[in-house]
């Protein structure tokens, strides 16, 4: 087996011809070459053992191979955006749309504010802040400017219901008094009645007996003067 | 009848790229369960070249691993001029070449020499020590040996044309090599095998 170099210049060829790869005519041209030479005869043979060598080394099994892949935000965001139902989509995109154009809207109104007239934009004020109000959701807050935006919100929403609270109760209170003042007043008027007609009735009964006594009275004084005549 | 057999393998291996690219698509649109139909299809292939070249089971899976996740970070910037299995051996290879980099296990000065005057002979007392099957099988284990002392751009070709069965095109094509480079790597790196192999025969 020759293991000194091959200095034919026929190298590429005789690669091309060990794999298979050569082309008709270069097949052709070797084969007629290496009847004339030794050297790429004795190459080639070698090179053909080598090679039956080599497949020798085989793989002895059928690898699995776990990749996993890191999932990056994008794709959560690209998951659950493939998840969740079309009329939340909708819903989302149509908001989104609206907020986009409240925004532009604001910024057009407030782009369009003429500068030099000092009334026209005292007048307008109270509506600017309202848009602005509107378009403040828009904003990013820090934490603390959120919680503290919250708890002022609160505390006003306690003293509001706190002012409606009591402002109820004096309602009622005011009710109250008022038909209890009623009541005594009928209550008086009745009893006055009553005190009336019982004194009348006393009245009526004195009357009656002192008439029942002065009848009485002359009745015994006329018997005696027949009597006495 | 050849004609009809490689017009047919033709149409299968265009089948298959299409639908590698299919696959890719849909893996840029965010379905990663595509990618992974992606790797159980190449896995194998990968994996052999991996194999080959570094010479451990351990290693080379490694090297897959590396390989697939740096495509699957790279997927946007394939271009689909080329065979997505040209691409990916290509970072298998760069994963290889990085990881032989890494570990200083291996030497690869061809000539070196040993006290018994075995001028292959190599320190690799992992290989040795490994309770791997192909030690059982000493041919086997010399011819690994044997390639693993050659130089990587040597032993990456002979891989790739021995093993792999690629065409002297596609290694050309994978390495950015001309055709006559991979020609003369290949003559060379069998010289050297056939040198190692009857030297312990």
């Amino acid at each position: 087996m020759s293991t000194e170099p091959n200095n034919c210049g026929k190298k590429d060829l005789l690669i091309a011809f060990l794999y298979n790869e050569a082309s008709a005519v270069e097949r052709r041209d070797f084969e007629a070459h290496q009847l004339q030479c030794a050297d790429c005869r004795l190459e080639l043979n070698s090179f053909k053992h080598t090679r039956a060598e080599m497949n020798t080394w085989q793989l002895p099994f059928t690898p699995s191979i776990n990749v996993t892949i890191p999932r990056t935000a994008m794709d959560a965001l690209r998951e659950f955006i493939s998840l969740v139902p079309a009329w939340f989509k909708i819903g989302s995109g149509l908001a989104t749309a609206s907020v986009a154009a409240l925004v532009f809207f604001a910024a057009m109104n407030i782009g369009s504010r003429p500068i030099n007239s000092v009334q026209q934009a005292q007048d307008s004020s109270v509506v600017k802040v309202e848009q602005f109000n509107a378009v403040q959701p828009q904003n990013i807050f820090t934490r603390e400017e959120a919680e503290k935006m919250i708890q002022t919100a609160v505390t006003k929403a306690e003293l509001q219901s706190q002012q409606e609270t009591r402002l109820q109760l004096a309602n009622l209170e005011s009710k109250l008094s008022s038909a209890h003042q009623s009541d005594l007043k009928n209550a008086t008027l009745r009893l006055k009645k009553q005190q009336q007609k019982t004194l009348d009735a006393l009245v009526a009964e004195t009357q009656k007996q002192t008439v029942a006594e002065w009848l009485f009275a002359s009745t015994d004084t006329g018997g005696d003067d027949e009597k006495n005549n | 009848m050849s004609v009809v057999v490689e017009t047919m393998s033709e149409f299968q291996n265009s089948e298959v790229e299409i639908s590698d690219n299919s696959l890719i698509a849909r893996t840029l649109s965010g379905e990663t369960e595509a990618f992974s139909q992606l790797v159980k299809r190449w896995e194998r292939p990968i994996y052999s070249l991996a194999y080959r070249m570094l010479g451990r089971d351990e290693e080379a899976r490694d090297a897959c691993q590396e390989a697939f996740l740096s495509a699957y970070r790279n997927l946007s910037k394939f271009r689909g001029d080329a065979k997505f299995s040209s691409w990916m051996y290509r970072i298998a290879l760069n994963a290889c070449h990085s990881r032989r980099r890494q570990s200083s296990i291996v030497t690869y000065s061809l000539d070196a020499e040993d006290e018994n005057g075995k001028r292959w002979e190599i320190e690799d007392k992992q290989i040795e020590s490994l309770p791997d099957r192909l030690q059982r099988d000493e041919q086997a284990v010399l011819v690994r040996k044997a390639l693993q002392a050659l130089p990587p751009e040597m032993r990456q070709i002979i891989v790739m044309k021995e093993y792999e069965e690629m065409t002297f095109l596609e290694i050309s094509e994978i390495l950015n090599i001309p055709l006559s480079t991979v020609k003369s790597r290949l003559y060379t790196g069998l010289q050297q095998m056939r040198l190692r192999l009857s030297q312990v025969r």
